[in-house]
């Protein structure tokens, strides 16, 4: 076993190794993560400005207006962006709007039919008319760039191979300009749709993104090229919380802040630790 | 109990046991992921082949064709020495058009719409807490940027207690302020992560 290097040097004790000291961590987050869930503790949650944006943004859509829903997630991330995706997908239903489903990954068609599509209460929807999934479309820039520019002779046919011709909400959808709105749900800040759609046709876009690609894509909500932003599964809390549909996004939260705490006393236990250690 | 439920809740904990160490059960479900993977990919890129380029030709466009024979020429690096060259020219076209997309909207949206954001008043917005935030986001990025200023260099002895070496420190402090942000939303990240499959456990194995 390998001692700690500050933690040794100061106590001359050889408990604290790496190996116990990580089973302490994890023995913890495992704790501090299943705990909440059995029983919550229903701690308050606030809604973040980010998200009263991004509800106040689709919130102002008037029915029957054309959106792009734009899910680019793998199965790896499900359990964080799965819980964001389908609250910002059922306010859309809430709202009336048309939506065209666009799949930015190979794994986002499976997850979308298994995962988001069952989790939606649809409503009077009716595929085709009110709603269709192009799918997954390879080419990166260039897929969003036929987005853009020229949707009719780039695609012909949706996810499930059938024609677009035979579909009455295809025939609204001629150019970028026709889309009032883009949602996002994709690990990045929506920059490829700010270069293709933004730049050409001033199309306001709402994004959901990771965490770990949050704090990154706060600039663009200062640019107001963002017009809301949800911060993965917390942001998905806020807008389940807004949108009235608890999911696993809000009965994820005691877990989130009691790890959050877990990891700042371990953040603190750490530094003293390691002054100690130099001063002696 | 459900098959659809035991299978995954057998192979997250199988995952889950690198937390004590690597095991031959942890290396067969990681294989078996990437397999799994892999196996969907190549399903789900046939399906995408015959609904962009096969039901284009279908419906009269040939001129698919040739994005099929550009496709089809990728795979010319494993013909013999002589041909290999040809897996250039789909790239080349690959590269060139996808530089042309992007390079057209980047100036606007990476760099004009970024520095307007920066124009903020100083004083006098009516509000303290703006005026401070305006004044904050404003340092922070003059003094940012003026860090990865390389040609004014500030590791000599002399210029240690210059002006340069304070205006790169309060860079450096910003950053940190931003790398800690980030770190705390990773802790997010990470822990949502987590926290999703205990739901799995807590709300579908059991519940």
């Amino acid at each position: 076993m390998v001692p700690v290097r500050g933690i040794a040097k100061m106590s001359n004790e050889t408990w604290f190794t790496n190996e116990r000291i990580r089973y302490i961590i994890n023995i913890g987050i495992f704790i501090l993560a299943i705990i909440p869930l059995v029983y919550p503790f229903n701690l308050p949650l606030k809604i973040g400005r980010t998200t009263e944006m991004y509800y106040n943004t689709v919130e102002d859509l008037n029915p029957d207006e054309l959106v792009i829903f734009y899910f680019a997630e793998g199965t790896a991330q499900w359990g964080e962006m799965g819980p964001p995706g389908i609250a910002q997908l059922q306010q859309l239903v809430n709202k009336g709007v048309n939506i065209i489903v666009v799949c930015g990954t190979v794994e986002s068609p499976g997850l979308f039919d298994a995962n988001l599509k069952p989790a939606i209460d649809w409503k009077d929807y009716v595929y085709g008319e009110d709603w269709l999934n192009i799918g997954y479309y390879p080419g990166g820039e260039s897929f969003i760039t036929s987005l853009a520019t020229e949707p009719q002779s780039a695609f012909v046919v949706d996810t499930d191979g059938t024609s677009l011709d035979s579909l009455t909400l295809w025939a609204d959808y001629q150019t970028g300009e026709d889309i009032v709105l883009i949602i996002g749900n994709e690990p990045s800040s929506g920059i490829t749709f700010m270069r293709q759609f933004q730049v050409k046709w001033n199309t306001p876009i709402v994004w959901a993104a990771p965490s770990a690609v949050y704090t990154s894509s706060l600039s663009y909500l200062e640019s107001d090229q963002l017009k809301g932003l949800l911060n993965s599964l917390r942001g998905g809390a806020e807008l389940e919380k807004l949108i009235n549909k608890p999911g696993r996004g809000l009965s994820a939260m005691d877990a989130l802040s009691a790890i959050h705490v877990w990891v700042i006393l371990l953040t603190i236990a750490g530094n003293i630790q390691y002054l100690r250690g130099r001063m002696k | 109990m459900n098959f659809a439920l035991i299978v995954p809740a057998i192979l997250t904990l199988a995952i889950y046991s690198i937390l004590y160490k690597e095991t031959p059960v942890y290396r067969f479900v990681e294989h078996l992921f990437i397999g799994t993977t892999l196996g969907y990919a190549i399903v789900v890129n046939i399906r995408t082949i015959n609904n962009s380029a096969v039901q284009q030709i279908v419906q009269g466009n040939y001129v698919y064709i040739i994005a099929i024979i550009l496709g089809l020429l990728m795979y010319s690096r494993y013909f013999p020495k002589d041909y290999d060259w040809l897996n250039r020219i789909p790239l080349s076209l690959v590269v060139g058009s996808t530089i042309g997309v992007t390079i057209r909207g980047i100036p606007e949206s990476n760099i004009h719409r970024q520095l307007q954001a920066t124009y903020k008043p100083l004083f006098g917005s009516g509000s303290l807490f703006t005026d401070a935030n305006n004044i904050i986001l404003i340092a922070s990025f003059v003094f940012s940027l003026l860090y990865f200023t390389y040609t004014l260099t500030n590791t000599t002895t002399e210029s240690k207690t210059g002006v340069m070496n304070k205006v790169i420190n309060f860079g450096r402090f910003f950053l940190m302020v931003y790398f800690g942000a980030l770190f705390g939303n990773v802790i997010i990240h990470r822990a949502s992560l987590f926290i999703s499959r205990m739901q799995f456990f807590v709300f579908d194995f059991f519940g």
